[in-house]
């Protein structure tokens, strides 16, 4: 295992996790998931010392994140290769790959995935802030540098919209 | 013939941009003029299902930080690596340039007594 700054290794121990799912929620690719996560390491080491505590640790991480998934995303948009097009294609890959798919055997994570690449990309990074890493309306609205009434109306549509897709009956 | 009087270029209003999957939708300001107190209502029924699957679906995986662990270090490894050639480079070319000019300033000449 490499020697890495006792700094980088525990941001890595801590907040991995959480910037990976972030990332493949917004990008729909494993591969370029896990570049956001080396990229955001970086960077947030690299920027510790201006970090001033307003936001959580956490928080200022998931914003580099956030903006690092982006730039990727816009950076995908501007190739021959269009993020739709791809997530497509992922998601027809990730039916063998996937292990958490393959191993569930479940069909319903797959219309989950496309029912989340189908939502704009600032509704798909609300609910796996909120859904899936548990952050408050407040750390969201910091993170994402938005209204909280806007986190909670995305929200409410999003959750709809994904509910709908995977449990089409129980949305009322 | 352009009728058309001169005007400065105005900006598209957001609500007019169109709209697509990975767009931010153009209707922010309507968004925020929900009543925010219906809005907690709405938003109290906890969705348990549904989280406990995107959390399925986005799972990391155990080996995650392994990965990056390596990643990490050999990016920081080679933009070492880079930046140690670019200098090198650099140190180079100042010292050819150096040897193989004679670029005698006034200073120069004047330090030297001529």
């Amino acid at each position: 295992m490499p020697a890495l700054d006792r700094q980088l290794r525990d941001l890595i121990d801590e907040h991995a996790g959480a910037v990976y799912q972030l990332a493949y929620g917004i990008l729909h690719d494993r591969g370029l998931a896990e570049d956001v996560v080396q990229e955001t390491m970086i960077k947030a080491w690299r920027n510790l010392d201006g970090f001033r505590g307003d936001a959580s640790l956490r928080t200022w991480v998931l914003r580099i994140a956030h903006n690092t998934a982006i730039d990727v995303l816009r950076r995908r948009r501007d190739a021959s290769l269009a993020p739709g097009d791809r997530a497509l294609q992922q998601v027809a890959a990730d039916e063998s790959h996937d292990p958490a798919a393959r191993a569930a055997g479940r069909s319903d994570l797959a219309e989950l995935r496309d029912a989340l690449g189908s939502l704009d990309e600032l509704s798909r990074s609300i609910v796996v802030l909120r859904e899936v890493e548990g952050l408050s309306y407040q750390e969201i609205a910091v993170t994402l540098d938005i209204s909280t009434a806007l986190v909670k109306t995305r929200l409410l549509r999003a959750r709809r919209a994904l509910q709908s897709a995977v449990r089409p009956s129980e949305v009322t | 013939m352009n009728t058309e009087p001169d005007r400065p270029c105005q900006p598209v209003p957001r609500s007019a941009a169109p709209l697509g999957p990975d767009t931010v939708m153009g209707d922010d300001l309507l968004d925020e003029l929900v009543d925010e107190a219906a809005l907690d209502r709405a938003l109290e029924a906890s969705p348990e299902d549904l989280r406990t699957d995107l959390r399925t679906l986005l799972d990391p995986g155990h080996e995650l930080q392994h990965r990056t662990v390596a990643e990490v270090d050999r990016a920081l490894r080679s933009r070492d690596t880079v930046g140690a050639a670019l200098d090198l480079l650099t140190v180079g070319w100042w010292t050819a340039r150096a040897v193989l000019t004679d670029d005698r300033r006034p200073a120069d000449a004047e330090r030297e007594g001529r």
